[in-house]
């Protein structure tokens, strides 16, 4: 909800806001790796006859993976720029005895939108496609409900759109925003608050870390009944970021 | 186990292990045994494989049945639907339909929309 208030009034801002300057301090392209913790918590809830009635699991700062980050602005024109943010992780699941291991994978892919920065500080507002893979269970054999039910990766994609605001300043580089994913028939699927921070610590290496806090709950039709995940966790991420500071 | 058709679970009824034990089911009879009844069990395997007892057909019970060794060749209730499929046939018919309570509504997706729009005729009107 606050995201769509503040999304309108950063529209309001951008359609006001003069062509902005480029700020020396801002890199045009920065790439980025970084190691990701992904604790979260999960639960799958289901009316269909060949899925279980309900399902539950917990994963601590060990679930780990990689993350991705590409961002930048156009070389001629700083306030509007492309972001890429891709986040790989190894999903250890038990529950009862048996043990599944998926690959959950998060990505997003879009454009930003920048007003012109005052004391280094701008809001930025971003529209993108977001896809992320859902833990879901099923069992096997449609119409047999007998022993461990599969783990599959459901897909889940649609548009975000967020509102943030970015900080630059020498060899410093913050962002602190919020996003809303909606699902291509408009519906809400998920929340994501970012705080990131950079430091530059030579010509071009930067240090990063970065804090994702994500809130999802889906509803999905399937044959013969209803399921719903909810799935919410907090991703650490430590890693470097290289900077390119001019423009060709 | 499948009895005319119909789809009832064993329990383990003696033993402990369930791999060696002796499973039940207690099922109502609407003519006490009478008549002529097929019936077959369906298993899975340790590996993941499913099949049937027998093999295949069904075994016969019952006063009526015109059948010398009470088997017939029919396993009455078993369909594709009872093979296992693969991960992509178990997503294909799974869709998005709704989303959390807690995030915006479409209301404000739409107030969104009419800022903006609202904002750009606005710069145009001072352009």
């Amino acid at each position: 909800m606050t995201a769509f208030v503040l999304a309108s009034l950063l529209f309001a801002g951008l359609a006001h806001a003069q062509a902005p300057a480029a700020t020396p301090d801002e890199p045009w392209l920065r790439g980025g790796l970084s190691f990701a913790m992904v604790p979260h918590s999960y639960q799958f809830t289901s009316t269909a006859p060949d899925t279980p009635d309900s399902v539950e699991y917990s994963n601590g700062a060990f679930t780990g993976g990689l993350a991705v980050l590409v961002a930048g602005h156009l070389p001629k024109d700083p306030t509007w720029g492309a972001e890429l943010r891709w986040k790989g992780f190894t999903d250890l699941i038990d529950i009862d005895d048996k043990t599944y291991n998926r690959f959950g994978t998060d990505f997003y892919l879009g454009a930003r939108y920048r007003t012109d920065p005052r004391d280094g500080l701008s809001a930025v507002g971003s529209l993108g496609i977001h896809r992320y893979l859902c833990p879901f269970f099923r069992y096997e054999s449609a119409a047999m409900v007998a022993g461990d039910p599969e783990l599959l990766n459901k897909p889940v994609t649609g548009f975000r759109l967020g509102v943030a605001g970015q900080y630059v300043k020498e060899k410093a580089l913050a962002e602190v925003g919020i996003g809303q994913t909606m699902s291509f028939g408009l519906q809400p699927v998920g929340f994501n608050f970012n705080a990131a921070g950079e430091y530059r610590l030579g010509p071009a290496l930067a240090a990063r870390g970065s804090l994702d806090v994500d809130s999802r709950s889906v509803d999905f039709d399937l044959t013969g009944g209803e399921a719903t995940v909810h799935d919410a966790g907090v991703s650490i991420l430590l890693g470097v970021t290289y900077w390119l500071t001019d423009p060709p | 186990m499948y009895v005319d058709g119909s789809q009832y679970e064993m329990g383990l009824q003696w033993g402990t292990d369930p791999a060696n034990g002796v499973y039940a089911v207690e099922i109502p009879s609407r003519d006490y045994g009478f008549g002529c009844h097929e019936y077959f069990v369906q298993y899975t395997a340790a590996d993941g494989r499913i099949g049937t007892f027998p093999e295949e057909g069904s075994y016969l019970y019952g006063s009526d049945c015109d059948a010398a060794v009470m088997w017939t060749s029919t396993q009455d209730g078993w369909s594709a639907d009872m093979e296992p499929r693969s991960a992509s046939e178990m997503t294909e018919d799974i869709s998005v339909s709704g989303g959390c309570a807690s995030a915006p509504s479409r209301a404000w997706l739409g107030l969104a929309v009419a800022g903006a729009l609202a904002a750009a005729l606005r710069r145009r009107a001072i352009s």
